[in-house]
């Protein structure tokens, strides 16, 4: 021994067991600082490549200059890169084998910067154009030409901006990566040879840093040329116009962060007063034989600058080997494009702050060892701060749990600061497994309502206005002729004013419904907006009754004018308070007469031309079979109102109306639904009509959910993972220092039995007592923070009790395990020695 | 010559009614070489009176001065550099540190000076001390009589000029005490250092040169024996 500080690693090795669990208390707060700094900047990044490939990688641009200015901006100083770029116009094509959509195209003429650096196109098949009349187009709409076998050359007019007209034509030499059909159609710019107009335009990036906006204000300016800038890329580089509106999500994140510290703080502070105390005598005797007060503080920051040495590597180092793991294997297209990546600063802040939060938490034991008085040091005499006992304190705990309980409960409370503490950590795990767990609930359930009525994997449907078209038989015929296609359903919809009885109205929809002004009242029946009207084919109604585990046959439905109720409804109470509740109390059996309506009502709903069929006395008797409270396939929710699904005959016969309004898939395999994307939408195009890819949207948001879950229970598991760290180090050495006390129990008579369960009480007495506090605490949090203001809209949801049990009897076994531990250890003691023990 | 002397020297505990003086205006001095025994009944105030001439303790009023030095008009520092190298305590629980050995256990005091141990020194001292083989264990691997001779060695590491002894045969036999007890007299007259100790047991108090009795806190006879 060199050095009185190596008296400190003497310590540490000493108490092994001690140091690893503050070791990885340590650890745990560097890699969470490391994994919150990782998806932070990555955040950033991908964003950042995001808006480049979304909208181009330029941060400003000069538009309406003439060729002259072009040139003198090019040469600018101050500008690092750029791309000039014309709108030649837009053009016409003349072939009839392209849809309308398809036929208007927009020419831009890119130059060799633009082509490059700023849009960075990719060609995919052929090459760059190389003058004013060749193009590339997106991939998608050159997979269209070479289906329809167009050739390469189209014909057309071509009409500019300024509105001239001029017969053009374009050879396509190539197709670019492009996720959907732009209709551009992109030339080459050479700004020595095209025509002088004052329509260029000129993206650039800027040299300089910082200031961007006012570099680029004042070359605008010197030009006279316009100014545009790409706000979305400067916000996230920080340079966004509006100041105070770059900096939210480095509050955030800062947020997070200084959450973590306060944990972890808690936590290793804990774990050093802990250490502290243990020896307090022997920092007295050290004192007693001349040791100044300094050099006491400095072996516990000696201890201090050890565990940093050890735990800020390995917390680095964990953090990014979990954080990549974390992303490649669990979270492949994460938001989309979210790359993980590495950066160096996140190094040294995780370092920087792991350090802070070290030495931040050893500050105080330090100087509470250096304060120690030698004296009472050697007398043994010490009086812990705090070390106050009441007289009448734990009765509740005596009236539960017997005296066994009233001594755990005193004896935990002997050390107040320390009680507090274990508890604050314990209940802030309690409280962010509960919130966050009844907020991945909330997704989750509303997610089940979206996805009950994606019982499908792909969807055409007739675009929502009036006069398109309906779905034609011959679209059922193309498709049901592909290959792959298991199932196919035909559908038809209206939504429409139409009524209800006043009786069969759910009373609390009674004075909403009232309120409406598109409400009126009529012979006994209200009627109201947005009724949904819905005629499903046998096959819609097989997919019915499999879903909603009914036994429906569409024979006797059809000829037994069946109708189901669709009945799940929002509506907005007095003071505007959204509630869910069925809209009517339609039973099965119950008989509803609808009068018949016909095709132009259908298409143009009016009141009064509805009193008129009601006036004219032709209904229909339906027979309610069957009351829901979604609708299977496309409808949306319903406010104020309800539904009613038909068979497809009777909704010809009721509404007059025999086109289709939805033709739904299911495929043979699901990779069918990516193999006909491009196929259907473009037969979705030829038919005016829209098509839903709900396979993939609905896999994009169960991974997402997933991906979500993975994040959110992945953070609360470290926290929860840390304050176990905190209960072990406290349970553990409020019942090691007390050994002497024990061994007098045990010496004046207490059970094995009775000891075990004194000692597990002071366990899970912290557990109750966090319970206690925590869960209703959670509850308010939970009720006003998501279930009141839940943030996906009004889907009727009833909070979860489950976090509630799983939370509460988690922390209380926790606490119960963290008593085990010393439990073994005392179990083991001798009475005598223990007795003897001079502390 | 004087090493040692204490002027109107008083420790009160508590206010009022709980009020409890420890030490009641003690003074005497003490000279160099010479080994005086503080004997007296428990509660008497003689660990007090000692803790007061360590520089561990601070008085109610009067003063300590060690080699003509006012102890407690020393600052905070100073009075613990003191104390590492004027002063040696043999304490009554051995009050080892139980992480180290024998040997860094008897170091502690010039590692803390952040002084070269005086190898040739130390070796002497573990000769004397008879713990040559016992260099490397941990006080736990040692019996009492074992213990207490590493604090006698902490408590000589410096070479300080007084040895402050708290009942140091307390927790021993009468057969080691004897041992114990003779080293100790044994050293101190070898290095030349004035040894103070306190006992209850007249027996030892009797191989002191001078034995100075306490009663409630007040010195009631103070004879030099030879």
């Amino acid at each position: 021994m060199r050095n009185y500080k190596e008296l400190t690693s003497r310590y540490l090795k000493q108490h092994k067991g001690r140091t690893i669990l503050t070791l990885v208390g340590i650890i745990i707060a560097i890699a969470m600082f490391t994994c919150i700094g990782s998806i932070y900047y990555s955040g950033i990044n991908s964003e950042i490549e995001r808006v480049k490939d979304e909208k181009g990688n330029f941060e400003v641009l000069f538009y309406d200059a003439s060729k002259d200015k072009i040139n003198v901006l090019t040469s600018n100083a101050e500008i690092k890169d750029g791309g000039v770029v014309n709108e030649e116009g837009s053009f016409q094509i003349d072939n009839s084998l392209l849809t309308d959509s398809l036929k208007k195209m927009d020419i831009k003429a890119y130059d060799g910067g633009a082509f490059k650096d700023i849009f960075r196109v990719k060609i995919v098949e052929g090459r760059f154009p190389e003058n004013g009349s060749e193009i590339v187009v997106d991939k998608k709409y050159y997979a269209v030409l070479k289906d329809k076998k167009i050739g390469k050359v189209l014909k057309g007019e071509l009409k500019s901006k300024e509105g001239a007209t001029s017969q053009g034509q374009y050879t396509v030499v190539g197709s670019y990566e492009s996720k959907e059909i732009t209709n551009w159609g992109l030339s080459f710019l050479d700004i020595r040879t095209s025509a002088d107009t004052n329509k260029y335009s000129y993206f650039a990036n800027l040299k300089q840093g910082k200031n961007k906006v006012d570099v680029a204000q004042k070359i605008a300016k010197a030009n006279d040329v316009k100014l545009d800038i790409n706000s979305s890329l400067l916000y996230l580089l920080g340079e966004g116009p509006d100041k105070s509106r770059n900096n939210s999500m480095e509050v955030i994140f800062g947020i997070i962060a200084a959450f973590v510290v306060v944990c972890t703080t808690v936590v290793i502070y804990n774990s050093f007063n802990i250490s502290v105390m243990e020896r307090i005598k022997h920092f007295g005797i050290l004192r007693s034989i001349g040791a100044t007060k300094s050099q006491i503080r400095n072996l516990v920051f000696k201890e201090a600058a050890i565990m940093s040495l050890i735990a800020i590597p390995i917390g680095i180092l964990s953090g990014f080997a979990g954080i990549m793991i974390t992303f490649n294997v669990f979270m492949d297209g994460f938001l989309g494009e979210f790359q993980i990546g590495f950066y160096p600063q996140v190094i040294i802040g995780a370092a920087l702050l792991g350090l802070i939060t070290v030495f931040l938490s050893a500050f105080f034991p330090a100087r509470t060892a250096s304060k120690v008085s030698p004296i009472d040091a050697i007398r043994g005499t010490m009086i812990v701060k705090g070390d106050k006992i009441k007289r009448g304190s734990g009765l509740l705990a005596k009236l539960i749990f017997n005296f066994e309980g009233q001594v755990a409960y005193k004896n935990i409370k002997r050390s107040r600061k320390r009680f507090y503490i274990t508890c604050i950590s314990l209940m802030i795990s309690l409280i962010m497994f509960v919130f966050f767990s009844n907020f991945i609930d909330i997704i989750f359930e509303s997610n089940k309502i979206v996805s009950s009525s994606t019982m499908v994997e792909g969807m055409f449907s007739r675009q929502q206005k009036s006069d398109s078209p309906y779905l034609s038989k011959t679209l059922v015929k193309n498709i049901n002729s592909l290959e792959g296609i298991k199932e196919l359903y035909e559908l038809k919809y209206a939504s429409l004013s139409y009524l209800v009885d006043k009786e069969k109205v759910n009373d609390k929809f009674v004075s909403p419904i009232k309120r409406l002004k598109t409400t009126n009242e009529y012979k006994g029946k209200y009627i109201i907006g947005n009724v949904q009207i819905a005629g499903y084919d046998e096959k819609t109604i097989e997919l019915f009754n499999k879903q909603n585990k009914t036994k429906i046959g569409y024979e006797s439905f059809n000829k037994n004018n069946g109708i189901i109720i669709v009945n799940k409804a929002a509506g907005e109470g007095a003071n505007n308070k959204r509630f869910y509740d069925s809209f009517t109390e339609y039973k099965i059996g119950d008989e509803i007469a609808l009068p018949v309506l016909d095709e132009s009502y259908v298409n143009k709903p009016d009141t009064e031309q509805l009193k008129k069929y009601i006036d004219s006395g032709k209904t229909i008797n339906f027979k309610v079979a069957g009351v829901i409270d979604y609708e299977t396939i496309g409808s949306s929710m319903m406010y104020n109102s309800y539904g009613m699904i038909m068979s497809t005959e009777n909704y010809n016969k009721l509404t007059g109306v025999n086109g289709l309004s939805v033709i739904a898939v299911n495929f043979a395999s699901p990779e069918y639904s990516s193999k006909y994307y491009e196929k259907f939408n473009i037969m979705a195009d030829e038919n005016k009509a829209s098509y839903m890819d709900i396979y993939t949207q609905k896999k994009q948001s169960d991974n997402l959910q997933n991906q979500m879950m993975i994040l959110v229970y992945g953070f609360i598991g470290l926290i929860v993972l840390i304050s176990t760290v905190n209960i072990i180090n406290t349970v553990t050495i409020n019942l090691l220092v007390k050994k002497r006390e024990y061994a007098t129990f045990k010496a004046i008579g207490m059970t094995k039995g009775q000891f075990k369960k004194l000692v597990l009480l002071e366990g899970a007495l912290f557990g109750i007592i966090a319970c206690i506090i925590g869960l209703p605490v959670s509850f308010l949090l939970t009720y006003f923070g998501i279930v009141r203001n839940n943030p996906l809209g009004f889907i009727g949801y009833t909070p979860a009790i489950w976090p509630y049990a799983v939370g509460g009897i988690g922390i209380i076994l926790i606490t119960l395990l963290a008593a085990m531990i010393p439990l073994r250890k005392l179990n083991d003691m001798n009475i005598v020695e223990a007795l003897r023990i001079e502390e | 010559m004087e090493v040692l002397r204490i002027e109107n020297l008083s420790k009160k505990y508590g206010k009022g009614q709980n009020e409890v003086i420890a030490v009641d205006n003690i003074s005497f001095s003490v000279t160099k070489g010479e080994f005086v025994a503080i004997v007296g009944p428990s509660g008497s105030g003689k660990s007090t009176l000692l803790h007061l001439l360590g520089g561990v303790d601070k008085p109610s009023s009067g003063k300590v001065y060690i080699d003509e030095m006012d102890i407690y008009g020393l600052r905070e520092r100073d009075l613990s550099i003191l104390r590492r190298r004027r002063v040696g305590f043999v304490f009554q629980a051995y009050n080892l540190i139980p992480v180290l050995t024998a040997e860094e256990n008897i170091l502690m005091p010039l590692l803390l000076d952040n002084r070269k141990e005086d190898k040739k020194y130390i070796d002497e001292l573990l000769t004397l001390l008879d713990l040559k083989d016992r260099r490397t264990h941990l006080p736990s691997e040692l019996s009492g009589g074992q213990q207490q001779r590493v604090s006698i060695g902490r408590a000589l590491a410096n070479k300080p000029s007084i040895i402050l002894a708290d009942e140091p045969t307390g927790n021993l036999d009468t057969k080691t005490s004897r041992e114990v007890l003779q080293l100790l007299k044994y050293s101190a007259k070898k290095y030349n250092q004035t040894l103070i100790l306190i006992s209850h047991n007249m027996d030892i108090a009797s191989m002191a040169d001078r034995v100075i009795s306490i009663v409630d806190g007040k010195i009631s006879s103070d004879e030099v024996v030879r």
